[in-house]
């Protein structure tokens, strides 16, 4: 069995010190190079772990170890694209590489490149964000996590502002890209469809303070196509998922 | 011709007849027509250039002031709370206080002159450029920002990538006001604080109206407006070659 990638264990977390408890005891074990699905109802607190995760927030009490915090080790990509509106995509896409220090112009570049073939977005590398659609932005923003060669990607709903039929073609690009970065993913959505249809394992959250409702491996082959959706097991999957929550 | 143009330009038209009509009846005295205010512009035209100057340059040098001063205390009270507590009461003060008032004191203080003018149109421009300044320099994007930490951004690099760009359509946006207000600080600073040496537009306009000289005074108006519209165009132009590929008209298109 590989070394856990990420692994929370006893978690207390609060907002602040006058606010509930959101976390309370919590554990959870993220093993390396899987691809792990938080699912929950919306606001019970799935984009907070993956914030815990990216040390972008720190514990009231307990442990989250995510590996070497900094120097590109983690790759983010939030629900919106957060590119940066005036810079190109290769410049949004190269910004990760302008603060972590040790990057030559030509190995930038390289970096560059490669993470822009990964998304299928080489046409686009001298357009401003703007000119991009919905689902080009977000394939600028995976490359943008990628460029550092993460060892642990953390996605944030990157899905949810996207239209059905560019879904599911970002779904095979994302699937793609994660899959030759042989990183450990890990992603929230509010879709459990979505979460059964692109990950090894989905987890199931809710409640306050937050608890584990299900974890459940997919036990489905890869790589995962939008036709899958039909299958009898993945219908399963979805319905246990659906009672959990 | 386009009817953005072509009505403006009916209104106009329709006003200069008015104007020129109505000066007919009234006496030279007291009101100068169009043609009256054109021909003192071609007459002064090297004199009022040079007074321009000197107006223009001191409220230039005061919006640079302005500028400066609002950027880095905006970029205070952006990254200090306590400072903003502390201080944004009294810059809201000398928003308040009006410059008129003010002039004779920088008349005690700086003497008769340029500097009167130049000091005048920074106090009034100061205000936009702060509040352009820190309203923008608060406006970044929480996510933005939170992506720059995760790759270890320190402060300076967050300011420098992040926060100053983004901060950038509200500075113009200040700019744009503060332009405006700086022709108009300098011209009550002629007007307090110019004894004609050198003679600047607000000296200008009070030295033609007291010699019943109205289109004189008129062309001298003319031309601290064309001033104002002289600085908001060369903003909007800077705006633009900066700005201007990723926000506004280019960048929704």
């Amino acid at each position: 069995m590989a070394a856990p990638a990420v692994r929370f264990q006893a978690v207390d977390f609060r907002w602040s010190s006058d606010s509930p408890l959101l976390l309370s005891d919590f554990d959870l074990v993220v093993e390396a190079a899987s691809v792990t699905a938080i699912v929950g109802p919306s606001g019970c607190g799935k984009s907070t772990l993956l914030r815990l995760a990216a040390g972008l927030v720190h514990p009231t009490s307990g442990t989250v170890n995510a590996g070497p915090a900094g120097a590109g080790h983690r790759g983010y990509v939030f629900q919106a694209p957060t590119l940066l509106p005036w810079r190109s995509v290769a410049e949004n896409v190269g910004l990760p590489l302008d603060l972590v220090p040790g990057f030559v112009p030509r190995e930038r570049t390289r970096r560059i490149a490669d993470a822009l073939r990964a998304v299928q977005l080489e046409d686009a590398a001298d357009k401003l964000p703007h000119a991009l659609s919905g689902g080009m932005q977000m394939r600028a923003s995976l490359a943008r996590a990628l460029v550092t060669r993460p060892k642990l990607l953390l996605l944030d709903e990157p899905f949810s502002a996207l239209d059905a039929l560019t879904r599911r073609l970002v779904h095979q690009q994302f699937q793609a890209a994660w899959r030759a970065a042989a990183a450990t993913v890990l992603f929230v959505t509010h879709d459990i469809d979505e979460a059964v249809l692109l990950a090894d394992r989905v987890v199931s959250i809710g409640g306050s303070p937050l608890q584990i409702r299900a974890d459940l491996p997919i036990p489905l082959p890869h790589p995962r196509t939008p036709e899958l959706r039909h299958d009898p097991a993945l219908g399963a999957l979805v319905r246990t998922l659906e009672e959990s929550l | 011709m386009s009817r953005t143009v072509l009505l403006p330009a009916l209104v106009g038209l329709v006003v200069l007849v008015g104007w020129q009509l109505l000066s007919a009846t009234l006496p030279p005295f007291l009101m100068a027509g169009p043609l009256e205010v054109l021909s003192a512009l071609s007459a002064h035209a090297g004199k009022l250039a040079h007074s321009a100057w000197i107006t223009g340059s001191a409220a230039v040098a005061g919006l640079c002031i302005a500028t400066l001063s609002g950027l880095l205390l905006g970029g205070l009270f952006a990254t200090s709370r306590t400072a903003e507590r502390a201080l944004y009461p009294y810059a809201l003060l000398v928003q308040t206080v009006p410059v008129i008032a003010i002039a004779p004191l920088l008349v005690v203080w700086l003497d008769y002159g340029w500097w009167v003018s130049c000091v005048s149109a920074a106090i009034v421009s100061f205000f936009p450029m702060l509040t352009g300044a820190h309203v923008g320099l608060r406006a970044t994007d929480p996510d933005q920002l939170a992506l720059l930490r995760l790759y270890g951004a320190g402060h300076r690099q967050q300011l420098l990538l992040l926060r100053l760009p983004a901060a950038a359509p509200h500075i113009f946006a200040g700019l744009r006001t503060a332009g405006g207000l700086a022709v108009i600080g300098a011209v009550v600073g002629d007007f307090v604080g110019s004894n004609g040496q050198p003679p600047s537009l607000g000296y200008v306009v009070l030295k033609a109206a007291a010699a019943a000289d109205v289109a004189r005074s008129f062309a001298a108006v003319v031309v601290s407006a064309l001033l104002a519209l002289a600085l908001f165009g060369l903003t909007r132009v800077a705006e633009h070659a900066t700005i201007g590929a990723w926000h506004g008209d280019r960048a929704t298109a």
